[in-house]
């Protein structure tokens, strides 16, 4: 066989595939056809994800930082000078008087930045507002002083401890600027009732809900209180108009329990110092506070 | 007119069998014999050879798609003229071509074929072109039984003359290791 009589055998093939092929239906690509189906499934795609992306709002990227961070950051060499020689002028102050109380050395021991004004028969103790001076004072306090130890206070009240006449505060003079631990345990103490008590440590720039600091800490002090079984109360603020932005906590001082120490302890421990004011009795029994409607405590 | 009329015409032997043959076939015809012998007046003889053969054979004959076996009539007519044209090394047109490139799969083994090996390879062929997609299958035919050039074919089936090509040489290898499996290559 050769290819002339093989084309020549192709002749006899099947009739059908003859007539097939004498009208062959080839459709052409119609180029406009594909443009149209290309636009419209752009178009499509388009419509699908327009709408996500406008909803998307770009995320802020916050990185996790700590109140010590910030404290830390805040903290300046000049602010701290600053405060020394706020400090140094204070002290005097506290020297003028002839009968400080054990309670009032023991403040000015724990927080370093006592103001102290006696008024007759009682002695008010105001802590100054927190700032970041205050944060980076040192904050450790072995054991609580013995306020039935009569003591001196040393007129030179450095910036962040109490000096040797405080023999209860700790020998340990190395302190540590900017470190304030976010927890602090209790288990120190000597009264058995203190619990730990957490703040929330963390700031974040997103945050959209208000912060309430000072609800966030009467309820603290609220809960300190009756958990300890504490004879104190926070008082009530409409009392003391002139403690504005303040929690006014009353107490008896003739109990067993330092319950002065141990509130200042717990404020500081929770950096809630700044929001502090107390109150307490001189004599036992008597009317807390200016009001004849206060209430006795024992 | 239908096929069956024409074939009518032609059983009562009426003349006008021809002439509605030839309004109905006559152009499809005279490109296939045209595309073979390479020119027109070629092409009308072979078509008026075929309208003869067909008025001899009908009847008896009866054929059943009126068109394929009148396509057949002058596609003989026309291998018959090329054939002739090629002993006298007369370039014919398209055929030539085809003829080539068929060349390329089926070894020259002589002319002499005898009809056991004939009607295996019309069924071998048929059987190839059973299962081939129905583009390739008309463009195979179209081009290896019609004779059309690869120009007219991109043409005809959209399709670009280089695509017409490699489709065609791959159609060719198809059908040789198609005939290689069947034992008649």
């Amino acid at each position: 066989m050769n290819p002339t009589t093989f084309s020549e055998l192709l002749t006899d093939i099947s009739d059908e595939y003859i007539v097939s092929a004498a009208n062959p239906h080839s459709k052409p690509i119609h180029w406009y056809q594909v443009s149209a189906i290309a636009a419209c499934i752009v178009l499509l795609m388009a419509a699908a994800i327009y709408p996500k992306l406008r909803i998307q709002t770009p995320e802020i990227a916050v990185p996790p930082e700590s109140v010590a961070e910030v404290i830390t950051s805040t903290t300046t060499a000049p602010e701290i000078a600053e405060y020394t020689e706020t400090q140094t002028a204070t002290s005097p102050l506290q020297t003028t008087f002839d009968s400080v109380t054990a309670t009032v050395s023991t403040t000015a021991s724990v927080a370093g930045s006592a103001v102290v004004t006696e008024t007759g028969t009682k002695t008010v103790t105001e802590l100054p507002e927190t700032d970041a001076h205050t944060k980076t004072e040192p904050t450790k306090v072995e054991q609580p002083v013995n306020t039935e130890q009569p003591h001196t206070t040393d007129p030179a009240i450095t910036e962040f401890t109490q000096p040797a006449t405080t023999s209860s505060v700790t020998d340990n003079p190395e302190l540590t600027v900017g470190s304030i631990p976010a927890t602090v345990s209790t288990a120190q103490l000597t009264t058995d009732t203190l619990q730990t008590v957490s703040l929330p440590t963390q700031t974040s720039a997103t945050e959209t809900e208000p912060v309430d600091p000072l609800g966030i800490a009467r309820t603290l002090f609220e809960t300190f209180i009756s958990e300890n079984h504490l004879p104190a109360r926070i008082a009530d603020e409409a009392q003391y108009p002139d403690f504005t932005e303040k929690i006014i906590i009353e107490w008896d001082p003739a109990s067993d329990i330092d319950v002065e120490h141990l509130i200042l302890q717990f404020a500081k421990e929770n950096h809630i110092d700044g929001y502090l004011f107390i109150l307490h009795q001189v004599a036992p029994g008597a009317i807390i506070g200016d009001s004849d409607t206060m209430l006795v405590h024992k | 007119m239908n096929d069956q009329a024409i074939i009518s015409l032609f059983e009562q032997r009426n003349e006008q069998a021809i002439s509605e043959s030839n309004q109905q076939y006559g152009a499809l015809c005279r490109s296939v014999a045209r595309d073979i012998t390479g020119n027109d007046e070629d092409a009308e003889e072979c078509l008026n050879d075929a309208m003869l053969a067909a008025w001899n054979a009908i009847p008896p004959a009866k054929p059943k798609n009126f068109c394929a076996y009148l396509l057949k009539l002058v596609r003989n007519a026309a291998h018959d003229r090329y054939r002739a044209a090629h002993t006298m090394k007369r370039n014919a047109a398209n055929i030539a071509g085809s003829i080539d490139e068929l060349a390329e799969i089926i070894p020259d083994r002589g002319d002499v074929v005898d009809e056991v090996e004939r009607r295996e390879m019309i069924g071998a062929i048929n059987r190839y072109l059973h299962g081939l997609p129905q583009n390739q299958r008309d463009l195979f035919v179209r081009r290896y039984w019609y004779a059309t050039d690869i120009a007219a074919l991109s043409k005809m089936f959209h399709m670009t003359e280089s695509h017409v090509t490699m489709t065609l040489s791959r159609l060719r290898k198809r059908l040789q290791k198609h005939l290689r499996k069947e034992g008649l290559l």
